[in-house]
């Protein structure tokens, strides 16, 4: 993995880089690009050439957002609603590479205890209000206040100063790394200081993106209008978007066949019958992953060698590629293939923790439970989480292990595995944050909220400190494949099944397209050509 | 009659109070963790237990249920604990959706259901009336889920004659309001157009086989004025009861239907509501819908004096 | 009453088969006749009485003659047209001859509508009377049937059984028939009430010379106001003639059996009894 780019990243990005960059800030730009792959799926769609400047896209989802304000919605999805209008610091580019969007460059403290970022200058918010130092701060101190969801994010700032009219220092105590990360998602999204002062951005945002809401339909749609002062007219490639809410999967393949929507998130097992219907599928990693997480505090899971001969029952072969249509990839690592953090030579790391019924019975039998245990498991009916639990199940009962399943909603889980602690092991589909880091703050570390047991390897501990650190993902993924190692051998409470695949299909005349590495729908570049 | 319908209206009063006692104790039993869901999923439990103190959600179910009916008292049913805006505004932006949908139904089953009962009950045995038991028979038994998924490909997909999903207000564009009902308002309203026909039917049946109608008809009075003077009339009552049991079928109904079709009505509300656990916002629409049922009860109640004159004395 | 009159209702060789069971396609499979080759006269001013159980035929007959159904054969002549024969219209402008008194005095009205309008609709149908005049017409015909001009904007439901059937008789008379066909009309009230209503059937054919097809299983009752009685039993006609020499020697074992069945059949007592009834009142509105 050569990434040519984020060494200039460490440095401050030069003026002209800068532009360059800005440009070609659309998708289809980079990232894996593999073309069509074998189940007629792509990883993206370059740009046509005869798009049609006043297009229209319009795109399906499941779910509407909580809220239009970045700082207080509740739902890990709420991103995607706001992308058009909320311009962040930092873009994270379809590649996986932070590059300028706000914040033309960045630059870390010899100590780390710092990060100085220049601004855009000229830029205005859709209310008319100069985008500048004050606006960052006021936006950056309401996204650390006792109220705002994405406080955790953010939680390593100290201290925002002005600097000057366009340049802000973080104080920071440590991550210098991580924080940039946050910064190019919801953390990163800076508001109109007027519309904050003015209030009502749960319903009203207002931000200094490619596009201005326009009207907002309560539990039905978001409709954009091109935004006329946006200072990079180039991704501005149609000229409205609207994103609607349906949340039963199969209305939204019905719309797109009704040429009401341009694209809409599909189901995995929607790939084919949207291809049968003449629609394109758009296929790729997401960093969303099925978990199985136990309380390690809690008998017998405190024991090494159960860990592992659960791990070793565990086929992840047979869920991700079986079970699942191939839409999610077997591994081992928290992270997705296209992440810098992810460990090229040690890959899906299945030999590492192969599927070994055999072997893990012998592990049982060896921590005194030679003819298995009972446990109840927690899980959810959403997002086909339950067939994986019942996978899980049945080949936990492989090795003499009896799985109970308890069916609840997320929140639930929420308050009886992290909060009250009552509940003995979990299956879980991990959403991720901006940064990898997330996964360690918010899994692994004996402090996250998804680790009741408080117990974690302690070198994980220390590496987990020295890998948000440095600001060049170059010095940082060493320090992640450190971590990873350190991983295998400890066999922490929450494991990997797969990673999720993000499927999407779209009609003819989309382009722009790519899957984001992140996991979010940023349509930043998306064309349409007429009639498409 | 005024002081009927005032007195009746105040017996709802408590009817409302028990509704909601019981809505909101119901929700309680709902497992899950609201200050979970609002704390968002990086949160400590700390966090969550802060989350908790702040929205009240830590006091008992009856002093919550206090603080929310006090609240109602003043006119105020509070704010979404999810979206956080003012649970009155978010059902008034949904409610035009599910009224359009329930009254379009309702108009295609009297409109359908009505004219077909009175054919089929005007000539009973006839093929016309085992054609329209055929129908109705049919028409009850098809679930609006998969009714709405036919025409969908049939009319929208197929065809291109239709919107498959999307509903725009009347106020907007009643062109376009009119088109977005059709297929959402067959989906609902063919069971309720099959019920109505049906109750029609035997109502009519039973009223042509009266002794007045005979003497009508034997006096020389043309068929359709015997059907317009003493037929219709006659068989109101029931043919008004049926329909107005069908404001309750097509407000089940409608959950489905606005799914399917992506409109956001009362029924999409309730089932995110649910799931979020969004306590204010579920008694909203709970509290809303026994007032449009108990008004639709009483029209129909007032309804009935004029279809019986025996009944204005009250 | 004595001297021949002109035959206003003529039935010849009516039949009627209802279909009791169907196959699947619809086909008749199985049928059962109802009325069988009934033939009659009635001569203006005069009664004749169709009696039998129910289920004889009786009210096929009267429907069949009062158009209400098509019969599978026979022919119904009225004032010399026959109805048989006639085209829908033409025999909706005929039906004003034949008017019907039915026996439920609580069915037998239309409960959602006022007198006025129950009484006034032969004359909204076949004059086109409405309003005042039609008003004042209805009240003369109530005063006819001993009720007032005040019950005009009553409904149904305040009134008394005997009274319901006077409504009803006042209905018949609006359209101006030359016959009445009462079927079972007194059958639901008690006795004095009955004979209240019998009383004023007579009175009008005295004073405008209308012809009766009266229909009763009752033949105490038939016994006061026929001229003539024909029998039914299982759709045929089994006896007719003159109503004293049914009464004093029936030849048919059927209608003695009948006779025999009814209590009192001494015409004098009965007249008795009803002049005694008569005297009191023309009935007052309840409720």
């Amino acid at each position: 993995m050569a990434h040519p780019i984020r060494s200039a990243l460490a440095i401050a990005v030069s003026a002209a880089l800068v532009a360059a960059c800005g440009g070609g800030g659309g998708g289809g730009g980079g990232g894996g690009g593999k073309g069509p792959k074998a189940d007629g799926t792509v990883k993206n769609v370059p740009l046509a050439s005869g798009f049609d400047k006043d297009g229209e896209f319009s795109w399906g989802y499941t779910i509407e957002a909580s809220s239009l304000d970045p700082h207080r919605g509740t739902s890990g999805f709420d991103q995607n609603w706001l992308f058009p209008v909320y311009d962040r610091l930092v873009y994270a580019a379809p590649d996986g590479i932070l590059k300028p969007m706000l914040a033309t460059s960045w630059e870390a403290a010899e100590d780390g205890g710092s990060v100085t970022l220049k601004l855009r200058e000229g830029v205005t918010f859709h209310d008319g209000t100069p985008m500048d130092a004050a606006a960052v701060k006021t936006s950056l101190d309401r996204a650390r206040d006792d109220e705002s969801v994405v406080k955790s994010d953010l939680a390593t700032i100290q201290d925002v100063t002005v600097a000057d009219d366009h340049t802000v220092r973080l104080a920071l105590s440590g991550g210098a790394g991580a924080i940039l990360g946050a910064l190019a998602d919801r953390a990163g999204m800076i508001i109109s200081p007027a519309a904050i002062k003015k209030g009502g951005l749960d319903t009203h945002p207002v931000g200094a993106g490619p596009y201005t809401m326009v009207d907002h339909k309560q539990g039905d749609r978001v409709d954009y209008g091109r935004y006329g002062r946006y200072w990079d007219p180039s991704v501005q490639r149609v000229a409205k978007m609207t994103f609607r809410v349906m949340s039963d999967d199969q209305t939204r393949l019905n719309a797109l066949q009704a040429g009401e929507l341009s694209m809409a998130l599909i189901r995995q097992n929607q790939v084919e019958p949207a291809q049968r219907m003449g629609l394109n599928v758009l296929a790729g990693e997401s960093p969303t992953f099925y978990a199985f997480t136990v309380n390690n505090a809690r008998k017998p899971f405190g024991d090494r060698k159960v860990r592992l001969a659960l791990n070793l029952a565990i086929d992840r072969k047979a869920i991700g590629e079986g079970l699942l249509d191939g839409f999610c990839t077997p591994q081992i690592q928290p992270w997705p293939s296209t992440s810098w953090a992810y460990d090229e030579k040690l890959g899906a790391g299945l030999d590492k923790w192969p599927h070994d019924p055999a072997r893990a019975k012998k592990l049982l039998a060896e921590a005194g439970y030679p003819k298995g245990f009972t446990f109840t498991a927690l899980t959810s009916q959403t997002t086909g989480i339950a067939a994986v639990a019942e996978a899980v199940q049945a080949q936990f009962a492989k090795v003499g292990v009896t799985m109970k399943i308890k069916l609840v909603d997320a929140s639930q889980k929420t308050r009886m595995f992290d909060v009250e602690k009552s509940a003995d092991a979990a299956l879980i589909s991990y959403s991720p944050t901006p940064d990898p880091q997330g996964v360690l703050d918010r899994q692994l570390l004996p402090g996250a909220a998804g680790n009741p047991g408080r117990k974690a390897s302690d070198e994980v501990v220390r590496l987990a400190g020295e890998a948000g650190d440095a600001l060049d993902p170059d010095d940082r993924a060493p320090v992640f494949h450190k971590i990873m190692a350190e991983l295998i051998d400890y066999v922490p409470h929450s494991v990997p099944i797969c990673m999720q695949q993000r499927t999407e299909a779209f009609r003819d005349g989309v382009s722009g397209l790519a899957v984001n590495p992140a996991g979010s729908r940023d349509f930043r570049g998306v064309a349409v050509t007429k009639g498409g | 009659m005024a002081g009927y319908a005032v007195r009746r209206l105040l017996t709802a009063v408590p009817l409302l109070a028990l509704i909601g006692f019981g809505a909101f104790m119901l929700t309680f039993m709902i497992p899950g963790d609201v200050a979970a869901t609002i704390a968002g999923e990086s949160a400590t439990p700390q966090r969550i237990e802060e989350v908790r103190r702040q929205l009240g959600l830590d006091d008992s179910a009856l002093t919550q249920f206090g603080r929310w009916a006090g609240g109602v008292l003043q006119g105020d049913l509070g704010t979404s604990m999810i979206h956080r805006i003012a649970v009155t505004q978010m059902i008034g932006e949904r409610l035009g959706v599910t009224v359009s949908l329930v009254a379009f139904g309702l108009l295609i089953a009297v409109l359908v259901g009505v004219p077909a009962g009175l054919v089929a009950g005007l000539r009973p045995g006839r093929w016309t009336d085992r054609l329209v038991t055929v129908l109705t028979t049919l028409g009850l038994a098809v679930p609006a889920f998969w009714l709405a998924t036919i025409l969908i490909i049939v009319f929208a997909i197929n065809l291109g004659m239709l919107p498959a999903t999307g509903f725009v207000p009347i106020t907007e564009n009643p062109l376009r309001w009119l088109e977005s009902m059709i297929l959402p308002g067959l989906a609902i309203g063919a069971a309720s157009a099959a019920d109505v026909a049906r109750q029609s039917r035997s109502a009519v049946a039973e009223t042509v086989g009266r002794d007045h109608v005979r003497t009508s008809r034997a006096m020389g009075l043309r068929p359709r004025s015997v059907v317009g003077r003493h037929v219709l009339k006659n068989s109101g009552i029931p043919i008004v009861t049926v329909a107005s049991l069908q404001v309750e079928r097509l407000l089940g109904a409608a959950v489905v239907v606005e799914l399917m079709f992506a409109m956001p009505g009362l029924g999409q509300l309730t089932v995110s509501a649910v799931r979020a656990r969004d306590i204010p916002t579920i008694q909203g629409v709970v509290l809303t819908i026994a007032v449009v049922v108990i008004l639709v009860n009483l029209l129909v109640d007032l309804s009935y004096a004029w279809f019986n004159p025996r009944l204005r004395k009250r | 009453m004595s001297t021949a009159r002109e035959v206003v209702l003529r039935a010849t060789g009516l039949t009627k088969r209802f279909t009791t069971r169907r196959n699947v396609l619809g086909r008749a499979v199985e049928r059962l006749t109802a009325v069988e080759d009934v033939s009659f006269e009635l001569r203006a001013g005069k009664t004749l009485a169709l009696v039998g159980e129910s289920g004889s035929g009786k009210s096929t007959t009267a429907r069949l003659v009062t158009a209400l159904e098509k019969p599978d054969a026979g022919t119904v002549e009225v004032c010399g047209t026959e109805w048989t024969a006639l085209g829908r219209s033409a025999l909706r402008r005929e039906r004003r001859r034949m008017q019907m008194v039915f026996q439920d005095p609580y069915a037998s009205l239309d409960p959602t509508k006022m007198v006025v309008h129950t009484v006034g609709e032969p004359l909204l149908v076949h004059e086109g009377v409405r309003g005042q005049e039609r008003d004042r017409r209805v009240a003369d015909l109530l005063e006819r049937v001993g009720l007032s001009a005040r019950h005009l904007h009553r409904y149904p439901y305040e009134f008394s059984g005997g009274q319901r059937q006077r409504i009803a008789i006042a209905r018949a008379l609006a359209a101006g028939p030359d016959i009445i066909v009462a079927d079972e009309a007194v059958s639901a009230l008690d006795v004095s009430t009955q004979a209240q209503v019998l009383n004023l059937l007579l009175d009008l054919q005295r004073d405008s010379g209308l012809a009766f097809l009266f229909i009763s299983h009752d033949l105490g009752v038939v016994r006061q106001v026929a001229d003539h009685v024909a029998v039914m039993h299982r759709g045929r006609l089994v006896e007719s003639g003159p109503a004293d020499e049914i009464y004093e020697s029936p030849r048919e074992a059927y209608t003695k059996s009948l006779l025999a069945a009814v209590p009192e059949v001494s015409p004098s007592r009965r007249r008795e009894r009803a002049g005694l009834v008569t005297e009191s009142s023309t009935g007052e509105v309840v409720g």
